[in-house]
């Protein structure tokens, strides 16, 4: 299995897809921070009111920040952090199907699951990586652009806390779409789902059918809800929902994907 | 002894079968292929070639049946890792070079050292190809690839599907001499392909797969055996020709084809003469003679087309064959 984790490592290195995601993600982060500057920094309302804009908030609208809340509403939240995860997860393992690299790996490992497991890890560090990347380039630019707001870090703790929470489920999420594309076996389908799925369209669309009939409590045991309410403290039991979560869901996705692997013939 | 014997088949199949629904892609296969034999594995399209090649290489699940590589199970990863296959097209990563996806391919089957990506690369003639993309790639050069990522990790049995798909009349020659040099070295390969005249050029051992089930298994020599000489000659009434071959000519066997065709085996030039001067005197007209000899797509075409086993046919005109068609030419 490690054999196949170093193939997929090396694979990974040299994909640029891996690092257009990466820098569309941080181009995102970055527009937000140029577009928070405009509306709360005095030298960025000058440039706005220059540009025509309606600068209406005030810097009070960033009080209680801290950074690492920064990089959550910047990056992490709302779903776009999922959707690019779930596009790379897509590419990379239906990559393998639709040229027909498959071939040679299945042919060497005979026990299937180890793909879905190296896979997993794979997409395990890959999210680290990224949330790694972002997390630094939002300390940047938190220094560079809203330095004089002076927003304070996040404590070590609260940091690590919340940042372990957030690699389980988006590492849960990108098993999610390791089963679906072995399943699949198809990029197109793979890319629709993990936008679907990634942005939380449909999970917010079921909480809010079901929520009709006051039954949408189920949504709270979902890795979307779960990483956009995540706890940024610790303070009780109740806190550790999120990594109970992502971990029951990792193990589910993962033993259904080598099921779906197995099943199906090469 | 046995045991001896079974360790000699690097493949065999027992009762090999894949079902498809109700259709049977394969039909309980017993194929056997010998340690360092090049064996030629033919069929039609959609005969079950390539579902046996993809079961022995572990991609297919067999419906029943057993497979053993090594005088080992099929599943077992001792085996498995002493054999390459390139199944169909070579399955590559369109945005990495040859060498990237020859390391690729390495570092998954867990060798430490990259000295051999440059060898195998140098062997199959794709030194050159640099920094070039597989996408950018002819036929021929994914082709090589393909075979060279099959070479990777010093395989003992190379299972290979198409293998000169593609290729120019040059590459054709280079994969061949490739194989027969690999053979020297003691391997043994697996070899499907439409290209006949080639196959015949290095096989020495065949296969040939009608509908899913093995029709015959042979080794090259009792394919010549079978591919003997025959003299074919067209008169303007079988009927009054064979009586009197079979009774002026004996030791000669005959093959009606049809009412005014047959063929005799065991004829050389000087029993051909007396032949014609024999069937003259009968009063018979003879069109025409003479010697032909199968080759390799003509047995093929012989056993697709259902011929069976050469027989004396005594009152043979006007009967039915075996597949209820009257008088029927074959086309061998």
């Amino acid at each position: 299995m490690f054999n196949l984790l170093r193939m997929d490592l090396y694979r990974l290195k040299r994909s640029k897809s891996v690092y257009m995601g990466l820098a569309g993600m941080m181009v995102m982060v970055g527009f937000c921070y140029w577009f928070l500057w405009l509306l709360v920094t005095s030298g960025g309302r000058d440039l706005a009111l220059k540009m025509e804009m309606d600068a209406a908030l005030d810097s009070g609208v960033l009080d209680g920040y801290t950074s690492i809340m920064m990089f959550r509403d910047t990056g992490m939240d709302g779903g776009m952090y999922c959707s690019v995860l779930g596009i790379m997860v897509a590419i990379f393992v239906c990559g393998d199907f639709q040229n027909g690299f498959i071939k040679n790996i299945m042919a060497l490992h005979r026990d299937r699951w180890k793909y879905v497991v190296s896979k997993m890890i794979s997409g395990g560090i890959l999210t680290f990586c990224y949330m790694a990347v972002q997390l630094v380039f939002c300390l940047i630019l938190n220094r560079l652009a809203l330095g004089e707001l002076n927003i304070p870090y996040t404590s070590l703790s609260d940091s690590l806390f919340y940042l372990a929470q957030a690699w389980l489920l988006t590492t849960a999420f990108s098993t999610l779409m390791i089963m679906l594309c072995v399943t699949t076996r198809s990029m197109a389908a793979g890319v629709l789902l993990a936008l679907v799925l990634g942005s939380g369209m449909l999970v917010v669309a079921l909480s809010a059918l079901s929520g009709l009939f006051h039954a949408d409590g189920w949504s709270l045991y979902t890795l979307y809800f779960n990483l956009t309410n995540a706890p940024s403290s610790f303070t009780g039991l109740g806190d550790l929902r999120g990594f109970a979560v992502g971990a029951i869901f990792l193990v589910v996705y993962g033993v259904l994907g080598a099921a779906a692997i197995r099943m199906r013939d090469i | 002894m046995e045991k001896k014997k079974e360790e000699a088949y690097v493949v065999e199949t027992r009762a090999l079968t894949k079902m498809y629904g109700a259709h049977a892609a394969v039909d309980h296969l017993e194929l056997k292929v010998r340690e360092g034999a090049i064996y030629g594995f033919i069929g039609r399209n959609g005969a079950g070639k390539s579902t046996t090649l993809k079961m022995l290489c572990g991609l297919v699940k067999p419906t029943q049946g057993e497979i053993r590589l090594f005088g080992r199970e099929a599943g077992d990863l001792y085996a498995a890792r002493r054999i390459g296959c390139l199944i169909e097209s070579a399955g590559l990563y369109p945005s990495m070079t040859a060498r990237q996806n020859m390391v690729m391919k390495a570092r998954c089957l867990g060798l430490a050292d990259e000295k051999s990506v440059d060898e195998i690369l140098d062997r199959v003639g794709l030194t050159q190809a640099g920094k070039k993309k597989t996408k950018q790639f002819s036929m021929g050069m994914k082709q090589r690839l393909g075979v060279g990522l099959a070479l990777l990790g010093n395989p003992d049995l190379l299972i290979l599907d198409e293998p000169i798909n593609g290729l120019d009349p040059e590459g054709v020659r280079e994969i061949r001499q490739l194989i027969l040099s690999l053979r020297e070295e003691g391997k043994t390969f697996l070899i499907s392909s439409h290209i006949l005249g080639e196959l015949s050029r290095i096989s020495t051992h065949y296969g040939i797969i009608k509908n899913g089930a093995l029709v015959e298994q042979l080794s090259r020599e009792e394919l010549e055996r079978s591919c003997a000489d025959y003299f074919q000659i067209e008169v303007d009434d079988v009927k009054r020709a064979l009586p009197l071959v079979e009774e002026r000519m004996p030791g000669i066997q005959a093959e009606v084809c049809d009412d005014r065709n047959m063929r005799l085996y065991g004829m050389d030039a000087g029993k051909a003469a007396g032949l014609n001067q024999l069937l003259i005197q009968g009063g018979i007209q003879v069109y025409g003679s003479g010697f032909h000899h199968m080759d390799l797509e003509e047995y093929f075409l012989a056993r697709m087309d259902g011929v069976k086993e050469r027989q004396r046919i005594a009152n043979g005109l006007g009967e039915m064959d075996s597949d209820g068609k009257k008088g029927e030419q074959k086309d061998v």
